[in-house]
């Protein structure tokens, strides 16, 4: 299995993007992680809107849901890392298991995988290396 | 039918019927024109016999009265008397076996007449007259007159016996004609007979006996599974007929095979679909639904306050009660269909199978590209019921799975080092996946010897027949 393509870094104030085409989790996430003390700079349902925003907003880190309706969130990954404007810490998320993803989270450019069950602000600055607070 | 073999055999049985019945006609008259020149032949000997004895009584009489008139002795008399009474029925007897040849019976009717000429004219007044003056019957010209008469006579029985004889030399060399056009006859017509049956033969052998043979052999590998045959269609008649039969025979269990394959491909298929589509519909509702509201439930548990503890821990096992549901879910929708194959493709897919495995597995997976979405789905639930198997019946410390395309053809394996012995019949849950393996045109089999552990092996075609 292969190491994430780049170590996730930590910040002490962490700007959020959600990517997802479910609005019910847009806003119960959104809702969560703002309580949590994560600023959620925007949501997108799809790439083109992810990828605009991103350019828009500038977020550390763009939570990105595996399965867009028809987009593949890797893919989507994969675009994001290449855009020269802006390279946001990407952590890719999903109701199915991370199991079952291994090689293709490990593949990616992505720094980790969250199911989107167990989301919270202190799994995300976990997983983006800082000690959470 | 026009040019049926029926019409064929009969018109030969008839050539060949007509060949021996002619060679036996010619036998026939033949042997009918033999036994009427042997019969003139014996007619000949009787009427040579009958004109031989015609003349000897004629000598004999004459013999007699020389004897009578020389001596006077009445006993020389007696072979005359009896030459003279046997005469009329030799005379008619001698008429009546020349009576079909004018020629010859114009002769003995000569004959017949000189004689009854000699004995009236002649002998009769000599012995009266030798009776009255025996001297006077002793003269030379009354020798002289009786010896020209006889010489005459012997003369015409000459000419009439030659003529015979002639005669009898014509039939014979008819007879040998005869005989020689009966030989060339029975000759030909054994010769055409043979020349015909070996024909008649050969073309049965051509026209019947190796086509059906052929046809029996490619019903036997028709009957063995093997749709492909077909019959050359040069036939004649019947035979043709039942190339013709055999081939549209062949050709609509070719077909009814496809659209059976076919179909059983379109309801696997559609099985498939209804499959995902459960998949997608609870992956966009209802999953995100739960897992919104423990999102939600977390989001009240943070800012719940902190005394009474009682709702804090409430609420905290609401949350996890419903991320356990999510959970249960998630396996259930996995089952119904692995969404990580939509995404991943076979490779990954079976890792996670790979990982999920209660008997560890090695697994080795050479598939470059993307497979046909139907043979991605076949091969893995064969997987996954392969190691379910495994992991329920093998008693095994480990498992090999190894994947690869080749040669336009999935091969798949799953092997273990069990107790063997696994019979893939009920209970096994591989009789579901025949009719998926056998839609696609693929093929799977089971070998479990006692005690040597199990392999399980599938191929699948990947161009679409």
């Amino acid at each position: 299995m292969q190491p994430p393509a780049r170590p996730c870094d930590s910040g002490t104030m962490v700007r959020c993007l959600i990517v997802d085409d479910s609005p019910w989790f847009l806003d119960a996430a959104r809702s969560l992680l703002e309580r949590e003390g994560i600023t959620v700079v925007g949501v997108a349902s799809n790439g083109a809107e992810a990828l605009r925003r991103t350019a828009e907003f500038r977020p550390d880190v763009m939570l990105l849901d595996i399965d867009l309706g028809g987009e593949s969130g890797f893919e989507l990954a994969g675009r994001v890392e290449e855009d020269e404007r802006h390279r946001p810490r990407v952590i890719l998320i999903s109701t199915h298991a991370g199991e079952d993803y291994a090689e293709l989270i490990a593949a990616s450019p992505a720094c980790g995988f969250l199911a989107k069950a167990d989301l919270s602000a202190k799994a995300i600055r976990r997983l983006l290396g800082g000690e959470a607070t | 039918m026009r040019g049926g073999l029926t019409r064929r055999t009969i018109s030969a049985s008839g050539l060949l019927a007509l060949i021996v019945g002619s060679a036996f006609a010619v036998l026939l008259l033949t042997v009918a024109e033999l036994r009427d020149v042997e019969r003139r032949a014996r007619q000949s000997q009787e009427v040579l016999v009958v004109a031989n004895r015609l003349e000897r009584l004629i000598v004999d009489a004459e013999t007699a009265l020389r004897g009578f008139v020389i001596t006077e002795r009445a006993d020389y008399l007696e072979p005359w008397h009896a030459a003279q009474a046997a005469l009329p029925e030799q005379a008619a007897t001698l008429q009546q076996l020349v009576a079909d040849h004018p020629a010859q019976l114009t002769r003995a009717q000569h004959i017949v007449r000189a004689a009854e000429s000699y004995h009236r004219d002649y002998a009769i007044p000599l012995v009266e007259s030798a009776l009255r003056d025996p001297a006077s019957a002793r003269t030379v010209a009354a020798t002289e007159a009786g010896k020209r008469r006889l010489d005459a006579i012997r003369a015409e029985f000459d000419d009439f016996v030659a003529t015979e004889d002639n005669l009898a030399e014509a039939r014979q060399a008819q007879s040998d004609a005869v005989t020689n056009r009966a030989v060339a006859a029975a000759a030909g017509g054994l010769a055409g007979s043979v020349l015909l049956i070996v024909l008649f033969g050969a073309y049965l052998t051509t026209a019947i006996v190796r086509p059906v043979r052929l046809a029996a052999t490619m019903a036997g590998r028709l009957a063995g599974g093997d749709l492909d045959v077909r019959l050359p269609d040069r036939g004649r008649g019947e035979i043709g007929l039942l190339e013709r039969s055999f081939n549209t025979m062949a050709r609509a269990l070719q077909d009814s095979r496809r659209q059976l394959t076919a179909s059983r491909r379109r309801i696997v298929a559609a099985a498939d679909q209804a499959r995902r589509r459960i998949e997608r519909d609870l992956h966009d509702g209802t999953q995100q639904r739960l897992v919104s509201l423990v999102l939600n439930l977390r989001a009240a548990e943070a800012t719940a306050p902190a005394e009474p503890a009682e709702l804090r821990r409430q609420l905290a096992g609401i949350a996890d009660g419903l991320v356990d549901t999510v959970d249960e879910l998630r396996v259930l929708s996995r089952g119904i269909h692995p969404a990580i194959l939509s995404e991943g493709g076979l490779g990954p897919a079976l890792a996670a199978l790979a990982r999920r495995s209660a008997v560890p597995v090695q697994l080795e997976v050479d598939v470059p590209t993307r497979l046909p979405e139907a043979v991605e789905v076949a091969a893995y639930y064969v997987v996954s019921e392969a190691l379910s198997n495994v992991a329920k019946h093998a008693h095994a410390s480990s498992a090999r799975v190894a994947v690869r395309t080749q040669a336009g053809s999935l091969h798949l394996s799953v092997r273990d080092d069990g107790v063997g012995g696994a019979v893939a019949g009920e209970g096994s849950g591989l009789i579901g996946l025949i009719d998926r393996v056998e839609a696609l045109g693929g093929t799977i089999s089971v070998t479990s010897p006692p005690g040597r552990g199990t392999a399980l092996l599938a191929e699948f075609p990947l161009a679409s027949r």
